[in-house]
């Protein structure tokens, strides 16, 4: 990278730009550099700690084509290619399985301690009513992003931590680079790049409360506001998933974290409040379906008073399987489990865990073609499929695309300075008024909206007030007051949650069905076949313009 | 709301072995006996701040200069970086700590209390209870049945390991608290054990172990005891020992005993031990300075006759063995070889087969003892006659000179709770250099010892293999280990992991995504604190990201119920 100073603060330039060092960036950053290509990652985090992944692991999805049945590109595809999603054979092969094996062996090799059995091959078992077995266990779950942070930074791959970006620069309709300022110094960056990779992840939390109405006590990274989303939009590439990727999952009640699936595929039983096993009511896969399935039935119950309580009971489980679930994978999934489970006394083998139904989370993507290029020319995005593997792989695949692009341009488009001066007014604005809210204020008031109108059964009535006081919310923004950069950073974010729940309430509304999602709409009980199709919004001057299916954009 | 910071201390704790603060420890902190503060003291030498580590160190142990050459480092072998690239030398450390740390003002004594202690015994025990009272403000005398007072490291430990100005210096700090000595003083032969009780107000028996057994041989007379050798050469004298010599015995005394006889002259020194090597008690570089110094060792064999002519020892003999192993009373069994009977010619022969206590000076008086002699304490070492305690050698069994600190120091805050009723379970040394209790300081749960495992951060560390001191195996009189340069000193500390306690180093609030951490504190003393508790994701990259694993959590009660 060549970094320069100018008026408008530090100006670095590079081929590849890579947004966001989760799995998905870490990918992508590796992809474009096997291409030759200069690479920079930035993340308003640092590399060692970002994203879900520093949360921890305690799976990794790999189809290996070792099994004599379902592991195979074909499986994987077929299981994954639906028409709702958007995702096409070719990205599944391409951005997923092509990448799903050297990955798993780069992590290896660089500390992952992966099950293995005599036989040296990798241990791996069955979840998400997937039909082969395709999850490898961890160990050190753990520390695995540090291991990737190192990968990375033995890569000869600029790194620059702790900037967060606000805008993706464009030129003559493609992109050409982002501005950030780093949250620990208020340093303006501009970075001009021939490619730039949006790899920022598909969960944004902190719209909605779990029971502790702490919104960084969550499942998923709460200091992922779906800039992702945001920032394309912005850009003008169109977003999609935002109706169909809300999504929750069991908590043991009071701690935010994963593990849901380790414990429902152990062979425990969820119990309401009458001590019944109910799952089977909505699910035939019982508590091993579909999560969406036991968000609902766990919902239904509690609308029809048979619960709270809610309790997974996994007493009868055989002793070596809890104690692998509570002693090693849980908290290599969420490392603080251990001393959470300790200070509660939670004992699976003993004790019913009780729990209870996580926060909602409003997430979405960049819609990509298959060359995981997004709807504005230049623009990649990485964040496309899901869990860990999902994105190490599709951002590898991102990143790779837009190394070749890279490759074959002579130069970078140019930026404008009359757009970045008024990008970094915006950003610091919060710092410089004499407003008189709180980033506390409006992003709780937000949840509070969305808590209240837009849960797990909903209205078209009650999505158009929630609409109508988002706005008003999002208006109020000007009024946020920062007292320093750290403030200032929340204050973005809490735009952020306001701008992506705004699009997600407009494309829930136009989604004129239920059963696709997690929630049910009162006024179209249905599901309506014609809407198996992604939806994607892109912005116009009055308003996001929708598409049904990736088509006519991509 | 997470994390929890376990904290280095900052000011010399002199007893307390569980701090609220400090909820989390290393290895090798509880395996020591003395309780020496092991990582403030390689923080401090890493820093180049050899007098403040030094000052840290006599709040806990007055003799350092001995410990940090002779004591078998159970810090050392419990050192969690062995498991990366060997253990740190904390002992040398220690050792540089005197050796660069200058002269330390003594701590000042408290107030007189108007209360007198007799101790009876003035070796490590001893004085290190004598030490403590002092600075209590109690009146201490020693009574020692030697002309000089120190016990076995004066009387035993070769000179070549621990040089006698070491001693000299650091016994006389503690006589320099205003504590009273009589010296050629032995109670039961000089003074009355019952005249000494009647004279105090506590009395503390730190006689050791100073009777040396024998074996039940033929021929056992014509041996020399090992102890009573290494005494007469610590005195000046040169025993005569011949050209062939064979020590029996696999514990530091007959290493001691076979390095003495190579300085005394002997060409052929061998060491007989009955079980294998890697058993032998004796800390290795003993046996390998002993083995660079042309000693042979030959295990498995065990002295079954000595023979004199006109008293005069021409050799022994002795059988092979196998099979050795303690029955259920922790007595040793081994089964001789058949046929594998053999002479051995020699000069002299030195038995070197353990120590045991000499109690008859209580008369009918004793405390409770176990079955093989030693006095039974509670955890303050307070025996079971009111008033009375016991401590070192002579309550633990033939032990080490840091116990003998540990158990010294112990005895004096409970000789000081029984005269006073102050019981505090943390005592600091205050500001104005004085002994302060701190009970708010205490925790009631002693704390977590980190695991190497539990260093998620040890990726931090660079491969670095320990720092070796130079060593001489030149059979002279004069020390034969150099000790640590300064540079070294501090180089070596730097390699320590600092297990558990948190070093200050900022990593886990840089690798906080939810920036929930700061650097908070004076300048140059800035320390990682919770800021925005209520932002945090328990994520615990704060932990994994810690070269110290010094971190634990807590819980908001929103997330306990
Ligand atoms: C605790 C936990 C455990 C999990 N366990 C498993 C498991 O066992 N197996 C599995 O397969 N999956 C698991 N998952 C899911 C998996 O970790 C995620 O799917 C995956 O890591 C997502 O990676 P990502 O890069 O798409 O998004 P993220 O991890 O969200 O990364 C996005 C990054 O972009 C950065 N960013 C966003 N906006 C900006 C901006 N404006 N400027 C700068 N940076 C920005 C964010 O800071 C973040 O670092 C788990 C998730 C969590 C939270
Ligand atoms: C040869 C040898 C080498 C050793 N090397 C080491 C080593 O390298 N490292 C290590 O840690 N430990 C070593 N030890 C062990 C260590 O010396 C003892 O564990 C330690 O000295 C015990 O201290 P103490 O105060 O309990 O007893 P001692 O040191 O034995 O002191 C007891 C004192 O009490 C006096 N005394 C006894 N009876 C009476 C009485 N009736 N009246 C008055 N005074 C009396 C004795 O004269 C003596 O001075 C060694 C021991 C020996 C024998
Ligand atoms: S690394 Fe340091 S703190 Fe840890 S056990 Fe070794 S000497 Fe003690
Ligand atoms: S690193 Fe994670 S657990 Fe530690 S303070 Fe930050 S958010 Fe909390
Ligand atoms: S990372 Fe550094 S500052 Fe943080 S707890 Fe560990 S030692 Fe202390």
């Amino acid at each position: 990278m060549n970094t320069s100073q100018s008026t408008l603060g530090t100006l670095i330039e590079t081929d590849v730009l890579v947004i966001g060092s989760g799995a998905s960036g870490c990918g992508a950053a590796l992809g474009a550099q096997a291409q030759g290509q200069r690479v920079l990652i930035m993340d308003k985090g640092k590399l060692e700690s970002s994203g879900c992944l520093g949360g921890g692991n305690d799976h990794y999805m790999a189809i290996l084509e070792e099994d004599s049945e379902f592991d195979g590109a074909d499986d994987l595809i077929k299981f994954y290619a639906k028409p709702l999603n958007g995702w096409t054979p070719t990205m599944l092969r391409e951005g997923w399985f092509a990448h799903m094996k050297p990955l798993l062996l780069m992590l290896e090799k660089a500390g992952v301690q992966f099950g293995k059995d005599a036989q040296n091959r990798f241990v791996r078992t069955q979840g998400f009513g997937q039909p082969g077995k395709w999850w490898c266990h961890i160990a050190n779950g753990m520390i695995i992003k540090r291991v990737l942070g190192r990968v990375v930074r033995e890569h000869a791959i600029d790194v620059l931590d702790h900037v967060m970006a606000v805008k993706i620069l464009t030129d003559g309709g493609k992109a050409c680079g982002a501005v950030g300022w780093n949250v620990l110094t208020g340093e303006f960056c501009t970075i001009r790049a021939k490619t730039v990779v949006s790899a920022q992840g598909r969960s944004a939390t902190r719209g909605t409360n779990n029971s502790t109405h702490n919104p960084f006590n969550v499942w998923m990274y709460p200091y992922n506001t779906s800039a992702g989303v945001v920032l394309g939009y912005e850009a003008g590439a169109a977003v999609t998933e935002l109706d169909t990727y809300q999504r929750a999952t069991m908590l043991p009640k009071g701690y935010g974290c994963p593990g849901m699936n380790g414990i429902n595929s152990s062979g425990a039983h969820e119990l309401n409040a009458m001590g019944e096993r109910f799952m089977g009511k909505y699910d035939r896969m019982w508590e091993n379906g579909v999560r969406n399935n036991q968000i609902q039935g766990t919902f239904t119950e509690q609308m029809e008073g048979s619960g709270p309580p809610f309790y997974m009971d996994m007493r009868h489980v055989p002793e070596e399987v809890v104690k692998e679930l509570q002693y090693i994978l849980m908290p290599g999934d969420k490392a603080t489990f251990g001393d959470w489970a300790e200070c509660t006394g939670t004992d699976f083998q003993h004790k019913m865990l009780e729990v209870e139904i996580g926060e909602l989370i409003f997430g979405g993507t960049v819609a990509v073609n298959d060359h995981f290029e997004t709807s504005l020319p230049n623009l990649f995005c990485g964040s496309i499929f899901l869990y860990c593997s999902g994105a190490l792989c599709g951002g590898y695949e991102a990143g790779r695309q837009a190394a070749m692009r890279a490759a074959g341009m002579d130069s970078m488009g140019q930026i404008d300075a009359d757009s970045i001066a008024a990008a970094r007014t915006a950003a610091f604005a919060p710092l410089n008024s004499k407003g008189d809210i709180s980033w506390q204020e409006l992003e709780g008031t937000a949840r509070n909206v969305m808590n209240y109108y837009m849960g797990f059964r909903r209205s078209m009535a009650g999505m158009e007030r929630a609409l109508e006081k988002i706005r008003f919310l999002s208006a109020q923004a000007s009024r946020l007051h920062a007292g320093d950069l750290r403030e200032l950073m929340r204050c973005r974010e809490a735009q952020d949650v306001l701008n992506v729940c705004e699009l997600a309430i407009l494309a829930t509304m136009q989604r004129k069905e239920s059963g696709r999602c997690v929630y049910r709409l009162t006024d179209y009980p249905e599901l309506n076949p014609d809407m198996a199709k992604p939806l994607l919004l892109r912005k116009s001057a009055d308003g996001p313009e929708y598409f049904w299916g990736k088509a006519p954009l991509l | 709301m997470p994390p929890k910071y376990s904290r280095e201390i900052t000011r010399p704790i002199v007893l307390g072995e569980s701090l609220q603060e400090q909820f989390r420890t290393s290895p090798c902190e509880i395996a020591c006996p003395a309780g020496n503060p092991i990582q403030k003291m390689t923080t401090l030498v890493e820093q180049g701040k050899f007098a403040e580590a030094l000052r840290y160190l006599y709040a806990k142990n007055p003799f350092p200069g001995m410990t940090g050459r002779t004591c078998p480092h159970f810090c050392q072998s419990a050192c969690n970086r062995a498991k990366k690239d060997g253990c740190v030398r904390t002992r040398e450390l220690e050792r540089a700590a005197v050796d660069f740390g200058g002269s330390i003002a003594p701590f000042t004594r408290r107030q007189a209390t108007g209360k007198h202690v007799s101790i009876i015994g003035g070796g490590p025990a001893g004085l290190s209870s004598a030490y403590f009272l002092a600075l209590l403000g109690h009146d201490v005398t020693v009574y020692e049945a030697a002309p000089l007072l120190g016990g076995m490291p004066r009387h035993a430990v070769p000179a070549f390991r621990l040089p006698r100005d070491i001693v000299d210096r650091e016994v006389g700090r503690v006589l320099a608290c205003g504590v009273h000595a009589r010296v050629n003083t032995a109670v039961g032969r000089d003074i009355s054990f019952a005249a000494v009780r009647e004279a105090s107000d506590a009395v503390i028996i730190a006689t050791g172990a100073p009777l040396e057994k024998t074996m039940d041989v033929a021929g056992a007379e014509y041996a020399l005891k090992g102890v009573d050798i290494l005494h007469r050469a610590a005195m000046g004298e040169r025993p005569a020992l011949g050209k062939r010599v064979v020590v029996i015995g696999g514990g530091g005394t007959a290493c001691d005993c076979a390095s003495t006889a190579r300085r005394l002259g002997a060409d052929e020194v061998s060491i007989f031990y009955r079980r294998e090597e890697k058993d032998m008690p004796a800390p290795l570089e003993d046996t390998e300075q002993a083995r660079a110094e042309g000693v042979h060792i030959h295990a498995c064999r065990v002295v079954t006759a000595v023979h004199a002519e006109q008293g005069v020892v021409t050799g022994l003999t002795y059988h092979d063995v196998r099979d050795c192993r303690k029955d259920a009373e922790g007595r040793m069994t081994c089964a001789i070889v058949p046929g594998s009977e053999q002479f051995y010619a020699c000069d002299s022969v030195i038995f070197a087969v353990g120590m045991e206590t000499d109690l008859a000076f209580l008369h009918n008086a004793a405390p409770q003892c176990t079955r093989r002699g030693w006095i039974v304490t509670d955890a303050a070492q307070a025996a079971s006659i009111e008033g009375l305690f016991a401590a070192g050698d002579v309550a633990s069994g033939p032990a080490s000179i840091t116990q003998a600190i540990g158990q010294g120091r112990r005895a004096a805050f409970g000789v000081h709770a029984f005269l006073t009723g102050e019981k505090a379970r943390v005592y600091v040394i205050d500001d104005d250099n004085s002994i302060a209790a701190c009970d708010e300081m205490a925790a009631d749960t002693p704390p977590h010892v980190v695991e190497y495992e539990e260093i998620y951060g040890v990726t931090h560390y660079a491969d670095c293999a320990p720092h070796e001191q130079a060593v001489s195996y030149a059979l002279s009189l004069e020390e034969s280990r150099a000790g640590y340069t300064r540079e070294q000193a501090m180089a070596e500390a730097a390699r320590c992991f600092h297990c558990g306690h948190c070093k200050q180093c900022g990593t886990c609030v840089d690798d906080c995504p939810g920036y929930v951490l700061g650097m908070r504190g004076a300048a140059g003393q800035e320390r990682p604190q919770v800021i925005h508790g209520e932002e945090c994701w328990h994520c615990a990259n704060c932990r994994t990201s810690c070269p110290c694993g010094a971190i634990a959590f807590t819980f908001p009660l929103f997330m306990q119920v």
